[in-house]
């Protein structure tokens, strides 16, 4: 069975809305947008890289989808990391979007989501990554579908935004590893406890 | 300066309690429970309380029970200093407990400027977020357990700028369980 990963930016009070920049998603009034820049290191890049090469598959919600597609397709061919995020099958959720035609590689799922994760876990190949996709990562929490929670922990509290779980359903997990990084992030991974 | 410390248990998703001061959902292993002696046993910290904390707490520790379950913990938090901030004046039940009413950020800042112990704060979110607004507090620990729960109060509900940390220390036990050690910022810059 295909392992789901959910890999996230998350502040000391599980906000993961917007990391990346101030106008990525305002969504809600968010004005924080940004906070993860201040931050970076090497290893954070590494972190990603490594679940990337585990993996074959992206599983995108429609905002964050749009949001990584808008970013990377226009990328020319060459550059790592662009190559690597237009080359890979990305499966994106969405009731509203008509086709998946903006980025390539990309395949929409548009109605039962999950019974449609759970054919793409039974299905061959390596493990399904998700990044950002708040709305569908509560749905898949909700439905026990994820089998992994990678987090790099920011030392910030903003006090509002988007949470990575889902309100009303208890998550027992098992710690996997703790590192601290120079710049004061954490890196946590978490699986389901048994 | 005395320095002002809060201490809280933590699920995943920066819930200190859930609903009805629910904490059953934290780990008191051995191990756990052998930092919280230590860290009782050199009683050099005044133990602060908002009124709810306070009285979940006082309801626990002086019973028969606490003492068997944790029996080196119970004499530790009944031991202890303590002081209660309350909005009215009562008669704590609990030993060793001062009540603290009126404008407690003004008092608590003439406390940690006078000599004495230092000063940890437990649970009580409601206190936390007023002594972070003025930035009272000198340092942040969370024991943070492996479990995001349903529901619950955040530890930081209503503060009113956003919080810039320092991580100073991280240890994590066989549970699972992280403890985390945050400064915030403004303090590192003085």
């Amino acid at each position: 069975m295909r392992k789901v990963i959910v890999h996230e930016f998350i502040t000391l009070d599980g906000v993961i809305q917007a990391p990346g920049g101030a106008d990525e998603d305002t969504e809600g009034g968010f004005v924080h947008g940004g906070w993860t820049l201040p931050y970076w290191h090497d290893d954070i890049g590494k972190h990603f890289d490594q679940a990337m090469t585990q993996a074959d598959t992206l599983l995108l919600g429609r905002k964050t989808w749009q949001i990584h597609g808008g970013a990377f397709e226009p990328m020319p061919v060459g550059d790592p990391f662009g190559d690597v995020m237009n080359g890979i099958h990305k499966v994106v959720v969405s009731t509203t979007l008509k086709s998946a035609a903006d980025w390539r590689n990309s395949t929409l799922i548009r109605s039962n989501v999950v019974e449609e994760v759970r054919k793409l876990k039974e299905g061959p190949g390596k493990n399904i990554l998700i990044d950002g996709s708040s709305v569908l990562i509560h749905t898949l929490a909700e439905n026990d579908l994820v089998d992994e929670y990678n987090m790099h922990v920011y030392p910030l509290v903003l006090g509002s935004g988007k949470r990575l779980f889902p309100e009303g359903k208890r998550i027992n997990l098992e710690l996997i590893e703790s590192q601290a990084l120079p710049t004061d992030v954490l890196f946590q991974r978490y699986r389901p406890a048994k | 300066m005395r320095k002002l410390t809060a201490y809280n248990f933590l699920a995943l998703n920066g819930f200190f309690k859930g609903p009805s001061e629910d904490i059953s959902w934290h780990t008191h292993g051995e191990e756990e429970a052998a930092y919280s002696e230590k860290a009782l046993a050199q009683d050099d910290n005044i133990l602060l309380f908002g009124r709810k904390t306070y009285e979940m707490m006082a309801s626990f520790w002086p019973t028969p029970e606490a003492k068997e379950l944790f029996p080196k913990v119970a004499v530790g938090m009944n031991l202890a200093e303590k002081i209660v901030f309350s909005e009215s004046s009562f008669e704590p039940e609990w030993e060793n407990t001062q009540v603290i009413s009126g404008d407690i950020v003004e008092k608590i800042r003439g406390i940690k400027k006078s000599p004495g112990k230092n000063m940890t704060i437990l649970g009580s979110g409601t206190i936390i977020n007023l002594f972070t607004d003025h930035g009272l507090i000198d340092e942040y620990q969370f024991m943070i357990d492996p479990v995001a729960i349903p529901h619950g109060t955040p530890v930081f509900e209503n503060i009113k700028q956003k919080l810039d940390l320092r991580l100073i220390d991280s240890k994590v036990f066989k549970s699972g369980v992280v403890l985390l050690n945050y400064q915030p910022i403004y303090k590192l810059q003085g």
